[in-house]
């Protein structure tokens, strides 16, 4: 069964398994652009950052499908109301959110010692910014990345129905025709690719962060 | 020289430092003592402007601090805080050249800087440039976070309780390296510390802050002979006379009378009965001494020497007795940083020290 599912759709699933990728890729460029930016922007403002994170909140509770169908009809003025923009679009708003407030977080718990210390020898707020919080509020920021990554993965399956293609064409399409191995096939790949999508950010960060690397190696 | 005058910080309706004024010399310890809340961080931390003052001006050799971009005078100042603050994701190397890479040295400069201040705080630059501050023990440390303060070599170091964190015993031998390395810099120190016998083991100078205001300022032994009220008094632990052994350095009250001499001397010569106290010292090892009397009895010279216990000249009568105490040895050689021998102590000579200061 595996055999003639690969002889019939091989070529239309690594078509897709591509598309579905590239959806996911853009719109997490985009979102970690923005929410990192916004991050770092509201960091040092209590009262903005509460309403910043409150929205993206907010936004993040609308129903996925439904922000599909709304970013249809905004975006139809334009003539780009199907295909992958509205998808793309609709995938970096949910993932501004776990991007937003992590970076957030992570740059409210860098230890003020630490951060004393950079001022007190001299380093001007931009410095203090680019070589002492952001590098040490690097794991969390990573790990809201992966988060949203993962969860995009997810995600980009209903842009097919919006034409942004993607994975989720064998599951729709399966689903439509009643052929079950069609909705597996379509259901394995996006699992799999959410777990390469999160080991592949994970070695990334590792690469990023030299002094997590080769724990213990100097250890007497 | 720097000069505060009658420099005062207000939090709406508190006054953290209030018309402080004080001269700090140059190449000197001067410490900032008093009880939490006096004002005494605040302070330290106007003279590089983290904190602005409300009131009054600092002057660095004349020259107003406000007059100065901050940036470039926290540059031209080391700074070494309590929980160090090294960058841990910066290797010893990194650390150490955060100024110099932002006073824009090149990476060989940089390089040979952090090995030179690696082998000034006595850690091997070989085994510690690379590593991360996590590996490092938390006197190690300390050390690092010493040598970044120095690495662009700053006349003036503000020093906001860097020891405060560690444990008694390495405190301790930080105290003396920090000394021994001061008695080779010569560096304008602002310290602060609450713990009064650091203040008395390290500061030339001691200023007592209380409630934003300076108390009274003075040579440290000057301080402890002519405490100004009762809050310095209580402040030096002058009521109770075990606290005194804190407030006293060895130095001050060592046994001078003594003869040096080599090993091969000590053979050759014929001293006997009368003769005081000897220090044997080959080279610049001090091995050991030998009692007055004890020649008399023994065949061998050799067998008369003891063995004894070394202490920093800076090191307070308690360490002192300390010192003794857990070695079970009978007398304490005090050298001062440079390895001169200043005297001996012992446990009965402190007694005494403290029974006359009590009356």
């Amino acid at each position: 069964m595996v055999g003639t599912f690969i002889a019939g759709y091989g070529a239309e699933m690594l078509r897709r398994t591509l598309q579905h990728i590239s959806m996911v890729g853009v719109a997490l460029v985009l979102a970690a652009s923005i929410g990192v930016s916004l991050g770092v922007v509201i960091s040092g403002h209590e009262r903005v950052a509460r309403w910043v994170i409150g929205a993206a909140s907010v936004l993040f509770t609308v129903p996925s499908l439904a922000l599909f169908a709304l970013l249809v009809v905004a975006l139809a003025p334009i003539r780009q109301g199907t295909g992958r923009v509205p998808a793309i679009t609709a995938l970096t708003l949910y993932s501004v959110l776990p991007i937003v407030r992590n970076t957030w977080v992570a740059l409210r718990q860098v230890d003020p010692s630490t951060v004393q210390a950079a001022q007190g020898m001299g380093m001007t707020p931009g410095q203090v910014m680019l070589h002492v919080k952001l590098p040490l509020a690097l794991p969390l920021i990573m790990a809201g990345i992966r988060n949203a990554a993962v969860m995009g993965v997810g995600m980009a399956t209903i842009a097919t129905l919006i034409g942004g293609g993607g994975l989720g064409y064998f599951i729709f399409e399966g689903i439509a025709r009643a052929n079950r191995s069609m909705v597996i096939a379509g259901t394995i790949a996006i699992t799999l690719l959410g777990l390469a999508v999160n080991g592949g950010l994970l070695l990334a960060e590792e690469a990023l962060m030299p002094e997590r690397r080769g724990r213990g190696e100097h250890r007497r | 020289m720097i000069e505060l005058d009658a420099v005062t910080k207000r939090y709406g309706d508190k006054t953290p430092v209030d018309h402080l004024s004080l001269r700090i010399p140059d190449n000197a310890i001067t410490i900032l003592i008093g009880p939490s809340g006096c004002g005494k961080t605040t302070t330290l931390k106007m003279i590089n402007r983290l904190i602005e003052p409300t009131g009054g001006d600092i002057r660095i050799d004349g020259r107003s601090v406000y007059a100065m971009d901050p940036i470039e005078l926290r540059r031209s100042i080391g700074y070494v805080i309590q929980e160090i603050g090294l960058f841990p994701h910066y290797t010893v190397e990194g650390n150490i050249g955060v100024v110099p890479g932002l006073l824009g040295w090149d990476r060989t400069r940089i390089r040979r800087r952090a090995e030179e201040l690696l082998e000034l705080v006595n850690l091997d630059p070989l085994t510690y440039l690379r590593r991360y501050p996590r590996e490092l023990s938390g006197g190690e440390r300390q050390r690092v976070g010493v040598a970044r303060a120095l690495a662009a070599d700053p006349r003036v170091l503000l020093m906001d309780e860097p020891f405060g964190a560690i444990d008694p015993i390495n405190r301790r031998s930080l105290q003396d390296f920090f000394l021994r390395l001061q008695s080779e810099l010569k560096r304008t120190v602002v310290f602060v510390t609450h713990d009064i016998s650091e203040a008395v083991k390290l500061g030339d100078r001691i200023a007592i802050m209380r409630d934003g205001r300076l108390v009274q300022v003075d040579a440290t032994h000057a301080l402890l002979e002519h405490p100004a009220d009762a809050f310095v008094e209580d402040l030096l632990g002058a009521a109770r006379s075990a606290e005194q052994l804190l407030l006293y350095r060895a130095a001050n009250y060592v046994d001078t009378a003594f003869t040096v001499m080599t090993t091969e001397e000590l053979h050759r010569s014929g001293v006997r009965a009368e003769a005081p106290l000897i220090i044997l010292k080959d080279g610049a090892v001090v091995s050991g001494y030998v009692e007055k009397g004890q020649l008399v009895t023994c065949e061998d010279p050799q067998d008369a020497v003891c063995r004894f216990e070394t202490v920093s000249g800076n090191a307070t009568l308690l360490e002192t007795v300390a010192t003794l105490l857990e070695s079970g040895r009978k007398r304490a050689v005090v050298q001062s940083p440079d390895g001169t021998i200043l005297g001996t102590l012992s446990v009965p000579m402190i007694a005494e020290i403290m029974a006359k200061v009590a009356r």
